[in-house]
């Protein structure tokens, strides 16, 4: 148990160091990732899920929005002047911020069309076991429906001494 | 003439014209005629409720001698002065009328010559004929004998068919056994019973008068057995010597003494001996105390005993009983017979005390074996148990008796100790001997009434429902219940305790598989009972053969709707309905029968309900989650939906991210 434990530690000193290193010789781009990459940011310290919904959905369509300006980066030289020109340009910001504002709108609306589909889906479930139940008593009798049909009686009955108290 | 009313399709009864002149105590006499010969005969419409001797009926069929109102037919009619059916008697009639016209009536007294040749010798030439057709007439009495003439020269005997034998018999014209049973149980007897009668009834005739009535019929009875009956009838009366040798003979109490039809016969020829001696019971040497009273002999002593059931054991048990049996008696037959039907002392001692009453009847038994059997309180020859039944069904008291005798099984100790031909009993004993069994089940088909029609092999059905239609067959059954069936009343359902009792008494194909189920009351089937009763009655139709009975069927379908509504699949239901209707028409209970009898269908329709009720109650579960899962959709999507945009997101970022690099990159 020791060892693995070790192992993960030197590991995880072993990326970090890795990444530290890359980024150190990229800066311009995690400049501007850094920057760009703010309202993931902000969704991932605002999301309380242990799954991630919220950031992976503004993450995704943020990075898509980021993406070309990296590349753009990297394509034009890559340097603090070039990184710093495109911070400047209000279109990036329209682009990395829409982008993100994207993955927000799909994060809010897809359980509003999930939940439209389940219930759909439920209703159709119900009809069909309602139209087995109406077979069912026109074959056998309002009987088949024994205690059940009981119920409702005295359900409604009660309903309706309530409503006569009242 | 009003109406007339058809016996048989060969006799015409007209009731407009009643002949209260030869009305019988049961029976209402009306003009008659033959359809053919148009000769004059009486109709006796009889009072249902008084069993008809039919065997005697039949018996005298052809009878040759006109001495007797013999009977010419017999039959049921639809009787409009009651409005209902009546059993009818046609018998011969009278030229002359009546001989005592009431029980107070005096007449001139009989000469030698008209005693002998109008009335003894014709009356003997009809008793060895009833004789030799085994029959008893149990009915002489002066007011029961007619004019055969219009001279008023001979003299006939009435009728003796309309009622059980010797029901109206004053006891003074009966034998001392018979005397001492009810009146209802004195049972057919024998010739000597009725050679007792003629004796009482020749007396009336040479005195011109009936013998009164005793004020205190008890008393009678216990004088007679100890001075003899000739001593207590004759009395101080003066009569010719050849008559006092006809009367001891003919009414001395021991049958073996008793002159027979021979005797008469040769008297009637011209014999004339010494008149015997009446022989009297043979006295103990110390009277015993019974109930209170001080009797001599072992007769009256068997007949107090008898009397004093409830208070008599103790007696019986105790030493002062014992001793007067075996030593002040002294009768080794009578010890003996006593011995024989109790076990002896040990088996009187031993006897629980509950059986109190069936030690009592025993003992009396073995005392006076000729008596009648006496059980508590019911004095009862073997074949008077029915009729008393029969006659007083109604009454509890009557029922209670009946029951308590055949419950004590008294036939077999007394058959034990009888000297009559055990051939002539050993029918009557097995009859009783199964008649416990039957009176102890509770059903439908058993209990009294099953008793009542094993006793009275000829009486007519005493359901409420068709006593009024007079049934006394089987076959005529199916029909009485049709005509019930079309009346507006109807009754519950077409069987009760006497129509089941009587089918299985009379009907040799009604056994215990179509009785017992009658009163299955634990099955709680709808319609059941019903078709039980339709089971029964499907039978009895099938057996008699009397064609359609669309009313009863009808009745029937209305009965068995529980059961067509039972079937729970409205298909098959609708199909049953159908099928009942058509069976309906045909007017055959076994064709309704056979589609209710179907068990396999209705074990298939349950067992098909009731997986549609656990199918109906698995949707109906089913639709309470999704109905819950309806409620609860919005958490449920806000699960999936996040994942949902995390896959959206995730491929529209794979495809965006893709396409940038192959733009900017590549």
């Amino acid at each position: 148990m020791a060892a693995s434990s070790a192992n993960a530690a030197s590991m995880k000193v072993i990326v970090i160091t890795i990444v530290g290193g890359l980024m150190l010789f990229t800066l311009p781009t995690v400049l501007l990732l850094g920057i760009g990459m703010m309202p993931t940011f902000a969704a991932m310290a605002i999301d309380r899920r242990r799954e991630k919904y919220t950031t992976l959905c503004v993450g995704c369509m943020n990075f898509v929005g980021v993406l070309p300006f990296v590349a753009q980066l990297w394509t034009e030289g890559h340097s603090y002047e070039r990184a710093f020109a495109i911070m400047a340009d209000p279109f990036a910001w329209l682009t990395m911020l829409g982008a993100a504002g994207l993955g927000w709108c799909i994060y809010l609306i897809a359980p509003g069309i999930v939940s439209m589909g389940i219930a759909m889906r439920i209703e159709q479930r119900i009809g069909r076991l309602r139209r087995r139940q109406r077979e069912l008593v026109e074959e056998w009798g309002p009987g088949v429906a024994g205690a059940l049909d009981d119920s409702e009686k005295r359900e409604a009955k009660a309903a309706g001494d309530a409503k006569q108290e009242s | 003439m009003a109406d007339v009313v058809s016996v048989n399709d060969r006799f015409d009864i007209d009731p407009g014209q009643p002949l209260p002149d030869f009305d019988s105590p049961t029976a209402k006499a009306y003009a008659c005629r033959d359809g053919n010969n148009k000769a004059d005969f009486v109709a006796l419409v009889c009072e249902p409720k008084y069993p008809l001797r039919v065997e005697a009926i039949n018996a005298l069929k052809g009878f040759p001698n006109h001495s007797l109102m013999r009977v010419q037919d017999h039959g049921v009619v639809n009787w409009t002065l009651t409005g209902r059916r009546m059993p009818v008697l046609v018998v011969d009639r009278p030229r002359g009328g009546r001989v005592f016209k009431s029980e107070d009536d005096t007449i001139e007294p009989f000469t030698d010559e008209q005693l002998t040749r109008g009335f003894l010798t014709p009356l003997v030439a009809s008793l060895r004929e009833m004789s030799q057709r085994g029959v008893t007439h149990r009915n002489i009495r002066p007011d029961n004998l007619f004019y055969s003439d219009p001279n008023r020269r001979s003299v006939m005997l009435g009728e003796c068919i309309s009622c059980p034998a010797g029901l109206f018999q004053p006891d003074k014209y009966e034998s001392l056994e018979n005397a001492m049973a009810d009146r209802t149980a004195r049972g057919d007897g024998s010739v000597l019973d009725d050679l007792f009668s003629v004796g009482a009834t020749v007396l009336s005739l040479v005195t011109g008068r009936m013998l009164p009535e005793d004020p205190d019929p008890q008393r009678a009875i216990f004088d007679r057995i100890n001075l003899g009956s000739y001593a207590c009838l004759v009395g101080g009366t003066r009569l010719q010597m050849n008559m006092v040798e006809l009367l001891r003979g003919l009414l001395t109490d021991e049958p073996r003494e008793r002159w027979t039809i021979r005797d008469v016969e040769l008297w009637l020829g011209g014999r004339r001996l010494t008149p015997k001696q009446v022989k009297l019971p043979q006295k103990a040497a110390r009277p015993l105390m019974v109930g209170g009273g001080s009797y001599e002999n072992v007769r009256s002593v068997a007949h107090a005993i008898g009397r004093n059931w409830n208070t008599a054991a103790e007696l019986v048990r105790g030493q002062d009983f014992d001793n007067w049996l075996r030593r002040s008696l002294g009768n080794e037959n009578v010890v003996e017979a006593v011995n024989k039907v109790t076990g002896g002392a040990n088996g009187i001692q031993s006897a629980p005390k509950e059986e109190d009453a069936r030690l009592i009847t025993r003992v009396a038994i073995g005392l006076d074996p000729a008596a009648p059997m006496r059980h508590k309180g019911f004095s009862t020859h073997i074949d008077g148990v029915g009729p008393t039944l029969a006659l007083n069904f109604n009454d509890d008291a009557t029922r209670q008796k009946v029951a308590a005798f055949i419950g004590s099984r008294s036939v077999g100790p007394w058959m034990s100790v009888q000297t009559r031909s055990k051939q002539d009993l050993l029918g009557l004993f097995s009859k009783f001997d199964k008649l416990p069994t039957l009176l102890n089940s509770t059903g439908p088909g058993y209990g009294i009434e099953r008793v009542l029609y094993e006793l009275n092999e000829d009486i007519h059905c005493m359901s409420s429902m068709i006593e009024h239609l007079y049934v006394t067959d089987p076959e005529e059954v199916i029909p009485a219940l049709e005509a019930v069936a079309q009346q507006g009343r109807r009754p519950p359902i077409p069987m009760d305790r006497h129509l089941a009792a009587f089918l299985g008494a009379r009907s040799p194909d009604i056994d215990d598989r179509l009785l017992r189920p009658l009163g299955n009351s634990s099955d709680t089937r709808p319609a059941i009972d019903a078709l039980n009763v339709l089971r029964l009655l499907a039978r009895i139709q099938t057996l008699s053969r009397n064609g359609p009975m669309p009313g009863l069927s009808h009745w029937f379908v209305e009965l068995m709707k529980p059961a067509v509504n039972a079937f729970h699949n409205l298909k098959a239901r609708a199909a049953v309905e159908n099928s009942v209707m058509k069976a309906s028409d045909s007017g055959q209970l076994g064709e309704i029968l056979k589609i209710f009898d179907d068990q396999r269908a209705q074990q298939r329709d349950q067992q098909g309900y009731q997986r549609a009720q656990q199918e109906f109650a698995q949707c109906a579960v089913q639709i309470a989650q999704m109905n819950l899962d309806l409620q609860n959709k919005d958490s449920l999507a806000a699960e999936v939906g996040e994942q949902a945009a995390a896959v959206v997101s995730g491929v529209v970022g794979s495809v965006g991210t893709t396409a940038i690099v192959i733009l900017y990159l590549v």
